[in-house]
């Protein structure tokens, strides 16, 4: 038995190796050289770059403040315009703040079924890359809030409702985090979109598994700690050994109690 | 402070065709230059992540590995649209899974080289790194992020499949 290992293994350690040539690996040393003209010098061992450029920390910052003002003026049910919302509710308010806060809570089942049946419906929008039908399921408050899980705290994209229509046609890269070796992941919507929730397989209907009440992992956590009112639903391509890939689709209720989408998160394993 | 193009230069020119060899054998085709590059041209980009827990070596290896699952992943849409999963489609993808591409000398090799890719993806990586690249169980480790009583395991799983596959091979 031994034996036969050593066989095998002596085997596989004879199969050929590959190498480049000695000309081909100068060309490609060349082309990294010049790829990397940019990071000349670099700390090592730094700290993880949350905020590599002024810009980003601009942008986010901006994002922060823009959903605070757009949760406190759902919350105080005024419907007043974005920025006119600055001071802090009086004592009364804040009952009625608490009161809302729990009637959100509380779901019915008419609501959950309700929710459930958007959430199929943005799925097929989402495949059918139809944003129009996708902006009409979009919160009217606080727009559609686009980020990858694994950064949900520190990057994300924030499209007014009457911006999502036009999604695909924003030429702007957004960053969303960091891939392989702190590669900065900078997409345009549609390049999130290919990348994230590509149609003909993720969102394939063949791959379609629904979740309102997943128990498979605390991936909802961290979505409800920056959601705590709200109600999520996972579309999941089912693992086989470990590559696994979800989207979160994040409701909240509006003025009107109707709850609407708040967030699309993309999750995917990473080796 | 590092000067990353030195580094990246020196790691090239000690690493690449270790880089590349292992890209061969993991996304079975020879056609991986673009993917060494862009090993190496991540490594300078994150060069102050590196942390020297690692070797350089096992850290390239690791982005190699990363890089091409996720090129498999922007490759996706192209492949089939039935609901095989990822693990079944990445290989799938790399059509030119043909021991004729990659230098195998005789039938033994080719047969061992095929029952290799038959194998699961956890078995397969724990071979190609241990059993062709001929890593330690630590540094193999590392590249899967996983503990080394798993490599073990995975090793002596993987060997043992790939000693039945063969035999059932030779029955037929």
């Amino acid at each position: 038995m031994k034996n036969n290992q050593n066989n095998l293994e002596d085997k596989l350690s004879k199969l050929p190796t590959h190498s480049m040539s000695k000309s081909k690996q100068d060309r490609m040393h060349q082309h990294i050289m010049n790829a990397l003209n940019d990071v000349e010098v670099q700390q090592p061992e730094g700290r993880h770059p949350l905020m590599k450029r002024l810009q980003i920390g601009v942008a986010s910052a901006a994002a922060i403040v823009l959903i605070s003002i757009l949760g406190l003026s759902f919350v105080m049910n005024h419907g007043e315009q974005i920025g006119e919302q600055t001071q802090t509710p009086n004592a009364n308010e804040r009952e009625n703040l608490q009161e809302q806060d729990e009637k959100n809570s509380e779901i019915t089942e008419e609501e959950q079924v309700s929710v459930e049946e958007k959430a199929t419906e943005i799925y097929d929008a989402l495949r059918n890359r139809d944003m129009d039908l996708l902006s009409s399921f979009v919160h009217s408050e606080k727009g559609l809030f686009l980020s990858l899980y694994d950064y949900i705290e520190q990057f994300s994209a924030v499209f007014e409702k009457d911006e999502v229509p036009a999604l695909l046609e924003d030429n702007t890269e957004y960053f969303w985090g960091y891939g392989d070796a702190n590669m900065e992941l900078k997409y345009t919507p549609t390049g999130y979109m290919d990348r994230y929730l590509k149609p003909d397989t993720f969102l394939n209907s063949d791959n379609k598994m629904f979740d309102s009440e997943t128990q498979r992992s605390d991936l909802n956590e961290r979505i409800q700690a920056k959601f705590p009112k709200a109600k999520i639903v996972e579309f999941y391509k089912e693992p086989v050994y470990e590559d696994w890939k979800s989207v979160f689709l994040v409701f909240e209720p509006n003025n009107a109690s109707n709850w609407e989408l708040v967030a699309i998160i993309s999750a995917e394993w990473t080796p | 402070m590092t000067n990353v193009r030195e580094t990246i230069s020196e790691w090239f020119y000690l690493y690449s065709n270790d880089v590349y060899n292992f890209l061969v054998y993991y996304t079975c085709t020879t056609d991986v230059e673009d993917l060494v590059q862009e090993v190496f041209i991540k490594a300078g980009r994150g060069l102050h992540s590196y942390k020297n827990q690692s070797s350089p070596k096992t850290w390239l290896f690791t982005i190699a590995r990363n890089t091409a699952i996720d090129e498999a992943r922007k490759k996706e849409t192209k492949i089939s649209k039935n609901s095989t999963t990822f693990d079944e489609r990445f290989w799938e993808q790399q059509t030119s899974a043909n021991p004729e591409h990659i230098l195998l000398k005789n039938e033994e090799q080719k047969e061992l080289y095929l029952s290799i890719s038959r194998l699961k993806r956890k078995f397969r990586e724990v071979m190609i790194l241990r059993g062709i690249q001929g890593l330690s169980v630590r540094e193999t480790a590392q590249i899967l992020n996983c503990k080394e009583t798993e490599v073990r395991t995975n090793y002596h799983r993987a060997i043992k499949a790939l000693r039945q596959q063969i035999s059932e091979e030779d029955l037929k």
